[in-house]
């Protein structure tokens, strides 16, 4: 296809350029937001060399073209005054303010890497806890590899999340590790520590704690992201492999040294100064502020500048207030995370909001911070809020801390042991109970769970009904294998997306169950594929391996008729796993939504290994913001 | 109104791929287009919609279309479906 030629047409189909709103695309779509959409030559756009179909959604104006969309966008955008828009990924979606969308991009970094945090904060909870109750001795080597176990996933957040924020950035995930890896090396930390001025190539690099951290690494790998995509694209491909990641790691690597350190560190110094200024003059509202933007604070890796006001005030005064600070903040993310816990009506997110309160409880908060709070963002908020309630009762009762505390959360509470030891206990628990009610009053956009459909459609059906009678809904996974991108599957039909959007698994067990509550529209005479249509309007085709319609039915076993209703999880098809593969078929089975322009986003949620049951894809509904914006 | 009634030739009948092409060929028109298979009519440019006719080798389908461009989407979709294999 020309690429240019085939935009040039496109846009004199469509009316012209002064007929063009705006033009974004996504995965496969060209989607314009046309003033008048009869002026648009459907059917001579259909003709046009590239173009597999076109479609109206909402009022938008979608052609589809595949694979080849990004460049076909990037010349109509060249020869016309169109301008770029800045979202090209999902059509028009909900206007975001600045602080929304970064906890979007944080909270998405962290899914992924949950398990792991939530696996390592559990033992470090548990070991700070032994420690406390005296069944260990902080100089045993159980204790300290213990200890090693739970701390190195916090140690080396910075990996996992150069590893995530990649897949994210669209970079490459190993040269982000590697990235985060120089950020943490033994040696710079070493260079640190000793102090002095350290300069790399006469440009001088400031001294600042990487470990732990997660905005120091998020910047690193977004900066990454344009200098990995910018050499490649000026590098010839055979000298890539080598080039580009050796080029990446020498400019990211000293960049993030040289000019995000030190906004961490001297925006850190700012922050600890003026807060000590303010305890000395302003009590009270000192403890509710610090209370209350403490979690921000470590968010930045700003709290490393406070350690040594915290040292230097225990050993000067005998005391410190920045401690209970972080106590109360760490319960607020507790508390919030537990009122979730207790709202949300998805299971799995329940359950983990339920492990990430308690492991917060016991000081670590980042599962619950990020991977909870931050996600449905009012409860970070009712956090933040809950920590400061606690904060003003701290101010007015006077609570210090008089020992440097190992673990912020139940198992370091001996550190507030004083005179004012039951307020600094009442405290907390303010801190944890208001943090609960804020969010319980506040509310969340619970994650959707396939339980959950019935009651947000019946809140929803009133105004998707203008655009769609279509419900957003969570496809379980109807086979128990290994997923992979529709993209790799050998047939066009399903690789290019023109049957519509979906995953594909690789099956390890010889059974089609239902991935939805619904209808048997159609199976197969020959039963290698099933048609299914769901109670909230998706349409599921489940075609079992590749060119398997051959097979005639031989090695298949059909459980259902057409017709008739099922329930999800229901066995649909069972088929003979080794015979299939034995005759020489790809046994790869993509599941499509055939009606996939009925939805705003179709979303893998799926990544790897996959059993029955497990959320597969997201099919949403456009939002009623996009309506207005349409 | 335009209407065609053609056989479907090819020996795996209209399975997934080949509803594809149809429903995408028939996404390009303007006018309303029905398939018909054995007293049933589905509406073309929906893919579960053909699927669901489980149209096999030998059968008679009839194509149907409503609108400013009916003839020529009847046309086009039956040159399809020489075109591809599946009927005559």
């Amino acid at each position: 296809m020309n690429h240019r030629k085939t935009a040039e047409e496109i846009l004199q189909l469509v009316g012209g350029e002064s007929n063009v709103q705006s033009v974004i695309h996504c995965m496969t779509r060209l989607r314009f937001n046309l003033y008048d959409n009869s002026k648009a030559d459907r059917q001579a756009l259909e003709q046009v060399d590239g173009v597999l179909g076109s479609n109206i959604s909402g009022s938008q104006f979608q052609l589809i073209i595949g694979n080849e969309v990004p460049k076909v966008y990037k010349e109509i955008i060249a020869s016309s005054g169109l301008s770029e828009s800045s979202n090209t990924q999902g059509g028009s979606k909900e206007k975001k303010n600045v602080i929304s969308s970064i906890f979007d991009v944080i909270s998405g970094v962290f899914t992924p890497i949950l398990p792991a945090i939530a696996g390592a904060g559990m033992i470090k909870g548990i070991t700070a806890l032994l420690l406390t109750l005296g069944v260990l001795q902080d100089t045993s080597q159980t204790y300290q590899i213990l200890t090693v176990i739970g701390d190195g996933a916090f140690y080396f957040l910075p990996i996992l999340l150069a590893i995530s924020a990649a897949r994210k950035f669209g970079s490459n995930p190993y040269i982000a590790a590697a990235i985060a890896a120089a950020m943490l090396h033994p040696t710079l930390t070493a260079m640190f520590a000793e102090g002095g001025d350290i300069s790399f190539a006469g440009l001088p690099v400031t001294i600042a704690t990487y470990s732990s951290t997660v905005i120091p690494i998020l910047l690193a790998i977004w900066i990454a992201s344009y200098v990995e995509k910018w050499i490649d694209r000026i590098t010839h491909a055979s000298l890539k492999l080598i080039v580009v990641p050796t080029i990446t790691l020498l400019v990211v690597v000293p960049v993030t040294l040289i000019t995000v350190g030190p906004l961490g560190a001297i925006l850190g110094d700012y922050l600890s100064t003026g807060m000590s200024f303010m305890f000395e003059h302003a009590g009270i509202f000192a403890t509710i502020l610090l209370a209350g933007t403490f979690s921000l604070i470590i968010m930045t890796g700003m709290h490393y500048a406070f350690t040594p006001i915290v040292i230097n005030n225990i050993a000067v005064n005998g005391y410190d207030y920045i401690i209970p600070a972080m106590f109360l903040a760490n319960f607020g993310q507790a508390g919030a995370a537990f009122a979730v816990a207790l709202k949300s009506k998805n299971k799995k997110f329940k359950s983990l909001s339920y492990t990430t309160a308690i492991t917060a409880v016991m000081g670590v908060t980042e599962p619950a911070m990020y991977g909870v709070n931050m996600k449905l963002k009012k409860p970070f908020v009712a956090a933040l809020i809950g920590a400061a309630i606690g904060g003003a009762l701290y101010g007015i009762a006077d609570v210090k801390a008089y020992i440097i505390a190992g673990i912020v959360g139940l198992p370091g509470i001996p550190v507030l042991i004083g005179p004012e030891f039951v307020f600094a206990l009442f405290g907390l628990l303010l801190a944890f109970v208001s943090a609960a009610v804020v969010t319980w009053i506040l509310g969340f956009e619970d994650v959707l769970s396939p339980a959950e459909e019935t009651t947000t459609a019946d809140q929803n059906t009133e105004k998707e009904a203008i655009v769609t009678e279509k419900t957003s809904e969570v496809l379980a996974s109807p086979i128990a294998g290994e997923t992979r991108p529709l993209a790799e599957v050998s047939d066009p039909t399903f690789a290019q997306e023109i049957m519509g959007k979906g995953t594909a698994i690789f099956p390890s067990v010889g059974e089609v169950v239902s991935p939805i509550d619904g209808e048997v529209v159609t199976v197969f005479a020959t039963k290698h594929a099933i048609g299914l249509k769901s109670s909230n309007g998706a349409e599921v085709l489940i075609h079992v391996g590749i060119d398997t319609v051959k097979l005639n039915g031989e090695h298949f076993t059909a459980h259902i008729e057409s017709g008739v209703k099922v329930h999800k999880g229901q066995k649909l098809l069972s088929f003979d796993k080794e015979a299939i593969q034995a005759a020489g078929y790809d046994l790869i089975t993509p599941v499509i939504i055939t009606n996939t322009a009925e939805y705003e986003d179709i979303t893998a949620l799926a990544e790897g290994t996959v059993s029955t049951g497990e959320a597969l894809l997201d099919l949403a509904v456009p939002h009623a913001a996009s309506k207005e914006a349409s | 109104m335009a209407e065609k009634t053609m056989t479907i030739t090819d020996e795996t009948g209209v399975h997934a791929r080949p509803a594809t092409i149809l429903v995408n060929k028939a996404g390009g028109f303007k006018s309303d287009i029905q398939l018909a298979y054995n007293g049933k009519s589905v509406n073309l440019k929906s893919i579960m919609g053909v699927m669901s006719l489980g149209i096999p080798q030998g059968a008679e389908i009839t194509i149907t279309a409503e609108g400013d461009d009916a003839d020529e989407a009847v046309n086009t979709i039956a040159a399809t479906i020489k075109s591809e294999g599946l009927g005559e």
